[in-house]
């Protein structure tokens, strides 16, 4: 019983975020991903690709099957909480699929 | 000597042996394999923080050493009882659960071969001690809808060729860049997507008849093997491996040993039987004299009984380390060589052995026509 309820509840899942605009679940490996440049500056001294990776635990570009927002949360998550007395300034460049680039900001105006 | 597989033995340890167990053979192989995906696809790399809540409404849980160390250990662990046949069935079910909980929980693990992964595991596990692995058909069932429903979205089949290509790394199919420059503007991605779409559904109604369930499995094998030769991606060389893994859940896995009957002259090389006999870690195929050496191989189980051709097929089919093997040959392929070389290896082993396992599992198909041509020539 329990199986079937799973089964029933992962079809809702990938159905819904398939109707998504980017959807955040799916099996679908050629689907949808987001390639991504993130460029950080500390105390107005850039950081290196090491020290970006170390701060997020992300590398500081690629490509990944998190959406841009999943993206923003890593960010947003880690300067709210860990990084919150930080001088930092974040540019995220995102491209999802084929999409259009589009640049997010840290701190947020 | 092989025995009677519903013997009541203790599970031994070794990992290589599927056999006693409450779990069927096909399902703890299954299972096994599962948790091999997950550990060469780096899953537990990506067991650390930060853990982005996929429902926005809960914060941000930002990455802290004791809780990855929490986490990685209880990985670990139920991997490990899975790996060597201990308390299978519960600890199946919880890595499951496990898996599955993390994926949905946060967005930065969700990775599509690793949520399959996870739920062929607890599907293994909540099933009943030694039933037929009803849940997983109907997961294989799901996977092929899922994927014509997310294959409807054209706009990223035809963009992923070629998006992005200012990242040096990434890679791109030339051929398939090549038909996407000569065919006009948006014809390439609808074309693909409406072709994988309706494979797909054709899957699903094929799974679904038993009759056309031999059949399914072929386009299964040859339509997501052609996906990945196509793009080459780790992720989707995990993908491919999970659902191929699934598929076993359709093997009739015989409940009593096997018999096979190896003549010196029946033309399979010798060294193949001593490596069947050698690595039958459950000690499931009994290996009597054969009474006539210039005979074909033989395999009996149950009330089937084949020949040679077919007969390696059976044998093959119902050898846990043959998949352990494949599995090691595949994952060292794509983790070693860059993408063209592994894709190029792995494609030609892949159809290398849909040509061996098609030629035997038809040839009572071809011959059966051949047989009918002639009888109506005269």
């Amino acid at each position: 019983m329990a199986g079937i309820v799973f089964l029933v509840l992962q079809g809702l899942l990938l159905g819904y975020s398939r109707f998504q605009e980017k959807p955040f679940a799916h099996f679908s490996t050629v689907g949808g991903y987001t390639s991504y440049r993130m460029f950080v500056t500390l105390d107005g001294r850039s950081l290196d690709p090491s020290q970006i990776s170390e701060r997020y635990k992300i590398p500081h570009r690629g490509r990944t099957s998190l959406t841009p927002d999943g993206l923003h949360a890593v960010i947003r998550g880690f300067e709210t909480d860990e990084g919150n007395s930080d001088n930092i300034q974040v540019r995220l460049h995102t491209k999802y699929n084929a999409g259009s680039e589009e640049i997010w900001l840290w701190p947020q105006m | 000597m092989a025995s009677d597989v519903n013997r009541d033995y203790p599970p031994g340890w070794n990992p290589l042996a599927c056999s006693d167990t409450p779990m069927l053979p096909n399902t703890l192989l299954m299972a096994k394999l599962s948790v091999l995906i997950l550990l060469a696809d780096g899953f537990w790399r990506q067991l650390q923080g930060p853990f982005v809540p996929t429902p926005g409404i809960f914060p941000t849980i930002p990455e802290h050493a004791a809780l990855t160390a929490a986490i990685h250990l209880v990985f670990f662990g139920l991997a490990a009882c899975i790996l060597f046949n201990r308390s299978v069935r519960p600890a199946s079910a919880s890595l499951g659960a496990f898996i599955i909980l993390l994926q949905t929980a946060s967005m930065t693990a969700f990775r599509g071969p690793d949520f399959l992964c996870g739920s062929l595991l607890l599907l293994a596990g909540l099933q009943g001690p030694r039933d037929e692995p009803v849940l997983i058909r109907w997961q294989v069932v799901l996977v092929h809808a899922v994927a014509a429903i997310e294959a409807t979205r054209a706009n990223d089949w035809g963009g992923t060729w070629v998006a992005n290509r200012w990242i040096p790394e990434d890679f791109s199919n030339p051929v398939l860049l090549l038909v996407e420059m000569i065919l006009p503007t948006g014809w390439f991605g609808t074309i693909a997507s409406g072709f994988v779409v309706l494979a797909e559904l054709g899957l699903v109604v094929a799974f679904l008849q038993p009759r056309f369930r031999k059949y399914a499995i072929w386009g299964g094998l040859i339509l997501h093997t052609g996906i990945y030769a196509a793009t080459g991606t780790t992720e989707t060389a995990a993908f491919t491996a999970g659902l191929f893994v699934s598929y076993l859940s359709f093997l009739n896995w015989p409940k009593e040993s096997v018999c096979a009957l190896w003549p010196r002259s029946c033309g399979w090389p010798m060294w193949l039987r001593i490596a069947l006999d050698r690595y039958d870690f459950d000690g499931r195929i009994d290996w009597p004299l054969p009474p006539d050496p210039n005979a074909e191989l033989e395999v009996s189980y149950g009330n089937r009984h084949r020949t040679d051709a077919r007969a390696l097929r059976d044998l093959l089919l119902l050898f846990p380390a043959f998949y352990f093997c494949l599995f090691v040959f595949a994952a060292i392929n794509q983790c070693v060589w860059p993408v063209a070389v592994s894709v190029t290896l792995n494609g030609t082993v892949a159809f290398g052995l849909l040509w061996f396992f098609s030629v035997s599992s038809f040839s009572g198909i071809r011959s059966r026509w051949r047989n009918r041509f002639s009888e109506s020539r005269y």
